[in-house]
């Protein structure tokens, strides 16, 4: 097995992993090499063909390609070094990781730092224990987005989606716009999980039917899939016997929570976080292990591209610096608390000088209007933020700007939560 | 055609059994199986387990040849180069009249000559087993208990047949047992006739729909389900052993156990089922399995559970049936097996091929007869250093296809090209296991599509979970719109 050194790994080209890749390299890391498994970078926005990304950061609509595209140019300009189809098989506490590759056979790269950048995966069928026989026709969303938009093939052509994320809101116009009949998007929540622009132009611009607090509990047809089972529910989720119903379709896509794919990380040692199912980082992203930094959909599951940029950011320069020893040390937690499911980081250094801002993101455990989102040390208010609502399927992001970030008190923990509101 | 000296009708593992064992013989051998890969029905759908033979009658077929044929797995497994693990079974005492019950099977047990059974008391038994119910009042301990995959032995023993001649008729159906004045004269299928001085009648649950009425025997297979539930490998809760409750009238109980790939299983339960069809999950067995096994491990939950499948015991008598049929000459039946019949197919293939020796089948032992089946490469078991020289010859197993169980391309194109290779998306996983983890496909289930393409010529809309009617996509992309732009062009 040959043996590298390296200045920084990054795992993962995808959004998290090339704005990393492109921070360190800007912030002092010679050599910085992203490892991606598949084919060519850009990880899950090569298939995301639609467009409303961007908005934020570059100000312009993209689809997920030419998001991607920007920063693989950008990435190649600033010389970061890309190698795909090459899958990480361990990640060890002391920085080695070693690959497999086709190309490369076995390699094994001794770096100062390492990016966690592997983004998230698909809840199953199974996981949610949808019950009945196993025909062929079931899908997560984002495996039916594949096939339709990059491998160039149709799942089926009448389609129930379960789920109101945004990929299965998504996925219900694509299906539409290839001419599938689409039957339906079931939501077991009374509200939608997805974001709000996507419930507009996705279900309501084609008139796709949305069923909330309506479920699936079975699927039905021996070979392929002849419909599902669905069921209301009470305010609690409870299933409402009694209001079964037969929905015909040959397809069924699942959109039903994505998780943090975390897999390598767990076996590095990195510890998790449980609410949100990523690694419990600092203001840098750096985790439990020195010089393991992590960002993106590993970390938490992020809701806009844009957003999945912004931690990048702070991740790759970060994980520069971490060569000069520039690293917070006396860490003090960050707390959810009332209203809030979580909030990233989980742990951050006050007495750490940084000139960039502390960016909070939090999910609000149910959906309010006019809120403050006050962040306090030891029962005392200190920063206030009014928001005009707050929403489960849209993330919080709370900048605070450095001038700020002075009246929190080193050696304190932080509590954040939601206040007010209805 | 040509014509057989046998026709073995069932590609399960009682039929990869017994047609590896008369493989061993100068005798021209077939295996017809209806599905398009083997072991696709009782066979892939059950625990897994290679049984102690506690709490087994040894006065009955199933209890003889599952006492006998639990030593030979060793062996047997080495040959056919497949993981076995002797991880050694408990019989969990839950109530003082288990314990009674249990103590007695132990004496039991013991005159069978079950290997170094013995009693645990609580307290042994919770060092043993941690995750073990504290409330349990010991268990018998039964060390040559072990686990296997169904799949990949059935497959083994599949493959190992036909490197020693048995020829394979996959995806071909018996419609017809032909019989001329009493005796059988071979089978009618959907792709022909197929020529035999002797039949075998290996087909599980459709024992009684291959055209000939067992009926006439005075047998009828009843389906009995099981349903289990199978969980991530990171799952936290573990267990070392296969943790048995006392068993029942109508089966062993709801089983804890660890696959021999490091799952978590739990199940089965038991329902009588109208139809074959059956094979559905539902919230009410889902839930017994899990109520069940928690009698057993408390802290069990359904919190990583990767996969639910629901299978069917064939049952046709309280014991299996392996005997020559009386109303038709040349036709032997090895039907009706239940558990432990995964345990006992060794020996259900040694029994059948002695009763077609007495009923007139001339056995000459070949000189040639390969006990070993050449395994795959099993990329998982390697070390870096071994794994980096076998990438260097061969870049296939460098690239990584199911993230979730690392298994290569290599390991994926092997299963495809080797004998009696995949053709579907099942095969390929019961092969490599790919697919088989916690995203269940929804990663390489594309890749999948593209190798079954690649090495099989499968086209994509042809590729299928387990054959026709199970293609996973229906159409290309755009050919609704271009039809439905057809439709208006015609108006």
């Amino acid at each position: 097995m040959r043996t590298y050194d390296v200045d920084v790994i990054v795992i993962g080209a995808g959004p998290a992993g090339l704005g990393a890749a492109i921070k360190a390299r800007e912030n002092g890391a010679r050599k910085v090499l992203v490892l991606e498994r598949d084919f060519e970078p850009g990880g899950i926005l090569n298939q995301c063909i639609h467009n409303g990304f961007g908005l934020q950061y570059f100000s312009e609509e993209l689809t997920g390609p030419e998001y991607a595209g920007r920063f693989i140019r950008k990435a190649s300009r600033a010389g970061v070094e890309i190698q795909t189809d090459t899958m990480v098989l361990e990640v060890k506490p002391s920085r080695q990781v070693i690959t497999s590759s086709k190309r490369y056979g076995l390699q094994e790269f001794k770096a100062k730092s390492v990016v966690l950048a592997m983004g998230c995966r698909e809840r199953t069928r199974d996981a949610i224990q949808i019950y009945g026989t196993r025909p062929a026709g079931i899908f997560t969303a984002g495996t039916a987005q594949r096939f339709t938009n990059i491998e160039g093939f149709l799942p089926g052509g009448k389609v129930v989606v379960l789920g109101s994320g945004d990929i299965g809101l998504i996925m219900a116009r694509r299906m539409k716009l290839e001419g599938c009949e689409v039957q339906g998007v079931f939501e077991l929540l009374p509200y939608t999980n997805g974001l709000s622009r996507n419930v507009v132009q996705c279900l309501n611009d084609f008139s796709i039917p949305l069923y909330l607090q309506k479920t699936i509990t079975q699927v039905h047809g021996r070979d392929r899939l002849e419909g599902v089972t669905a069921l209301k529910v009470d305010k609690k989720q409870n299933l409402l016997p009694g209001t079964e119903e037969f929905v015909q379709c040959d397809t069924l896509l699942l959109s039903v929570g994505l998780i943090p794919e975390n897999e390598l990380s767990r076996k590095t040692g990195v510890e998790i976080a449980p609410l949100t199912g990523g690694p419990r980082v600092n203001q840098d992203r750096m985790a439990n292990i020195p010089g393991i930094f992590a960002c993106g959909n590993v970390v938490q599951v992020h809701d806009l591209a844009d957003d999945v940029t912004v931690e990048s950011e702070i991740a790759g320069i970060a994980a520069a610096r971490f060569q000069n020893g520039d690293i917070p040390k006396k860490e003090q937690k960050i707390e959810a608390g009332k209203g809030l499911r979580y909030v990233v980081p989980q742990k951050v250094d006050l007495s750490c000088s940084r000139e960039t801002p502390l960016i909070f993101f939090m999910r609000a455990e149910l959906p309010r209007r006019e809120v403050k989102i006050i962040i306090s040390q030891e029962r005392q208010e200190k920063l206030a933020y009014p928001l005009p609502f707050i929403k489960p399927g849209e993330i919080i992001k709370i900048t605070v700007p450095p001038e700020k970030i002075k009246e929190l008190q080193p050696g304190l923990n932080i509590q954040v939560e939601v206040r007010g509101g209805g | 055609m040509q014509k057989f000296d046998v026709v073995i009708v069932g590609g399960g593992v009682v039929g990869c059994a017994i047609a590896r064992e008369l493989s061993r013989y100068k005798i021209k051998v077939a295996l017809v199986e209806k599905e398009v890969e083997l072991g696709t029905g009782t066979s892939k759908a059950n625990t897994g387990l290679i049984h102690s033979g506690v709490n087994v009658d040894s006065s009955t077929i199933k209890g003889r040849l599952s006492l006998e044929a639990n030593p030979i797995f060793d062996r047997l497994t080495s040959q056919l180069n497949i993981p076995f693990k002797r991880n050694g079974s408990l019989v969990v005492a839950q109530s003082r009249e288990d314990r009674q019950a249990l103590l007695h099977s132990l004496e039991e047990a013991k005159a069978n000559g079950i290997r170094e059974v013995k009693w645990l008391e609580r307290e042994e038994l919770i060092q043993k087993e941690p995750a073990i119910n504290p409330d349990a009042l010991g268990a018998i301990y039964a060390p040559s208990g072990g686990i296997i995959c169904p799949f990949e032995f059935t497959l083994a023993l599949g493959q190992n047949a036909h490197s020693n001649g048995v020829e394979f008729f996959l995806g071909t159906q018996v419609q017809k047992l032909l019989v001329e004045k009493g005796r059988v004269a071979g089978v009618e299928t959907d792709k022909g006739i197929i020529w035999s001085s002797f039949v075998v009648n290996a087909a599980g649950e459709l024992a009684d729909e291959i055209g000939y009425e067992i009926k006439n025997e005075g047998i009828t297979i009843k389906s009995r389900r099981g349903q289990y539930l199978v969980y991530d490998r990171e799952y936290p809760v573990r267990v070392n052993h296969t943790l048995f409750p006392r068993p029942t009238q109508v089966s062993k109980g709801i089983i804890v156990t660890p696959t021999v790939h490091g799952n978590l299983m739990v199940g089965p339960n038991a329902e009588e089922v109208p139809g074959k069809n059956a094979l559905e999950t539902t919230e009410a067995g889902i839930k017994e399995v899990i109520e069940g096994a928690r009698k057993l491990v408390p802290k069990i939950d359904t919190s990583a559970v990767i996969r639910m499948f629901s299978g069917l015991r064939a049952v046709a008598d309280s014991d299996f049936i392996i005997s020559p049929a009386q109303k038709t000459g040349g036709l032997v039946l090895a039907v009706g097996i239940q558990s432990p019949g995964l345990t006992a197919a060794p020996k259900i293939g040694e029994l059948v091929t002695e009763l077609l020796g007495d009923m007139g089948l001339e056995l000459n032992a070949k000189t040639d007869f390969q006990e070993e089946r050449l395994s795959l490469k099993n990329l998982g078991e390697m070390n870096w250093d071994g794994r980096a020289s076998l990438v260097e010859k061969d870049g296939d197993y460098g690239q990584v296809i199911c993230r979730c169980e690392g298994i290569t391309r290599g390991e994926i194109r092997d299963a495809i090209l080797s004998p009696l290779g995949a053709v579907t998306i099942d095969g390929i996983k019961r092969r490599t296991r790919a697919a088989s983890g916690r995203c269940q496909s929804g990663f390489c289930g594309p890749r999948l599509v593209e190798l079954l393409q690649e090495f099989a010529g499968i086209s994509p809309l042809e590729a299928s979970l387990r054959g026709a009617g199970t293609q996973i996509l229906k159409y290309r992309s755009k050919e609704l719109l271009l039809k439905a732009g057809e439709e208006i062009a015609d108006l």
